[in-house]
């Protein structure tokens, strides 16, 4: 009798022990910006982004080339997630109304290939932290060499920064290589925007 | 008339009740201003050795030396340059606080020789001023005079200046980049670098490069690449036998 309490007691506990793990926020494994992020004290953060609903524009700067990179990885990896993206158009100077707004520049970036800023932080009292605009610049001066899938690779990077990915090991969020064979989003990453959005 | 229990208790032993309410409230006054003084009340600045503790020593005019002025520059001009319409704004909002950047080139390393051989210098050394530096496109740079205590590789020389970034030039507010911790006058540092395209300049070999010391262990920063945790792991004196080796 006692054997067989101890029993549903380990299988109680076990149970609990799984459905935690299974609830735990993404944040709390790896690679994307937990949700209760409100340490701001040294270095940069990513925050995940306000909502689910992610709009595109692109600025008049950004060509054909970044237009078709962005659209290919926003259409193929990140609507294929919990997130609704949208597109908003081309040559659009306010920089201001968008999740994502996108442009090219050359000699802007310090003559790093692809850069991602968070200009709007939003803090709630909880300490939670989210992103409420960003923009995303391709350095012309590095891209306008590289192919179509390695551009692909820094859009889907980039756009990855704007919902809270961080860098890490999982295909386009790598950090070490850009040969274009890791333009995908993938399942790790997609799996953890569909959990936090 | 209401007799409290209490104050029978007192009597029958001869204590005078208002004595002992007076010595109450004033042991229960001091608790109270020990806990707010110990968690830094409404409006006190902590303030320790060189550094102000709540305020932002780039926007506070009365900081230390170690806590070098703002370099925001809102006279550049960026309006060509990114076809962006608006000036700077002529008053800063504090609440936007920083803007958060990621830079990427796609060129970490994996193994500590990967990263020597991408380095021209590596340098341990303390940081002993931060001159407001170029504006190279996005970026307001700020100069890191580095005493140099002893060189790991590359060319020996007494001082190395590097180029840390200090602020976004299309919103005018302070700049923190992912990954990059951002260093301070006073820091003592083990620093990866690679020459930078102003003459006399370099700059960190990626984020990567950049560790702060604390006597002889590296601060742990919490950052995320396998290899800076390597590192990290490490102490100075692990790091100059491993590096020796490598070059």
């Amino acid at each position: 009798m006692r054997s067989i309490r101890r029993r549903r007691v380990v299988t109680a506990l076990a149970a609990t022990v799984v459905a935690a793990s299974l609830a735990a926020p993404p944040g709390s494994a790896t690679n994307f910006a937990a949700s209760g992020s409100s340490i701001e004290d040294d270095g940069g953060r990513v925050y995940r982004a306000n909502n689910k609903y992610h709009w595109f524009a692109y600025a008049p700067t950004a060509g054909p080339d970044i237009v078709g990179a962005v659209e290919n990885t926003r259409k193929n990896d990140f609507e294929a997630t919990d997130l609704v993206t949208s597109f908003h158009g081309t040559g659009v100077s306010d920089s201001t109304n968008w999740d994502v707004y996108v442009e090219k520049c050359y000699g802007c970036t310090y003559g790093y290939a692809g850069l991602y800023k968070c200009h709007w932080v939003t803090s709630y009292s909880d300490g939670r932290k989210v992103c409420n605009h960003s923009h995303v610049f391709f350095n012309g001066g590095v891209t306008d060499g590289y192919t179509g899938n390695q551009k692909i690779q820094v859009a889907c990077h980039e756009v990855g920064h704007s919902v809270g990915l961080m860098h890490g090991p999982y295909v386009c969020m790598r950090t070490d290589t850009n040969t274009g064979s890791s333009r995908w989003l993938g399942t790790h990453n997609r799996t953890h925007i569909d959990k936090a959005y | 008339m209401i007799r409290l229990p209490l104050v029978t208790k007192l009597r029958s032993h001869g204590l005078p009740v208002s004595i002992v309410v007076v010595s109450l409230v004033t042991v229960a006054t001091a608790a109270l201003a020990i806990v707010v003084l110990e968690r830094g009340g409404p409006g006190s600045v902590t303030v320790t050795a060189g550094t102000l503790g709540e305020s932002d020593p780039l926007e506070d005019d009365s900081a230390p030396i170690s806590s070098p002025k703002s370099c925001i520059d809102r006279s550049v001009d960026v309006v060509d340059q990114y076809g962006i319409a608006e000036p700077a704004p002529e008053e800063l909002d504090p609440a936007l606080g920083a803007v958060h950047v990621s830079v990427d080139d796609f060129s970490t390393v994996t193994t500590i020789p990967d990263l020597v051989a991408k380095s021209r210098r590596i340098v341990i050394g303390k940081i002993k001023a931060g001159p407001c530096g170029r504006v190279v496109g996005l970026f307001g740079l700020r100069n890191m005079v580095v005493e140099v205590s002893y060189t790991l590789d590359g060319a020996s020389e007494p001082v190395v200046t590097f180029e840390q970034f200090d602020w976004d030039t299309q919103t005018f507010r302070p700049m923190l980049v992912v990954d990059y911790p951002q260093f301070h006058v006073g820091d003592e540092v083990l620093l990866f670098l690679k020459e930078s395209d102003a003459p006399g300049l370099f700059r960190l070999t990626n984020f990567q490069g950049a560790y702060r010391l604390d006597g002889d262990d590296i601060v742990d920063t919490a950052r995320d690449d396998p290899l800076v945790r390597q590192i990290e792991s490490l102490t100075v004196t692990e790091v100059q036998q491993l590096i020796a080796p490598a070059t």
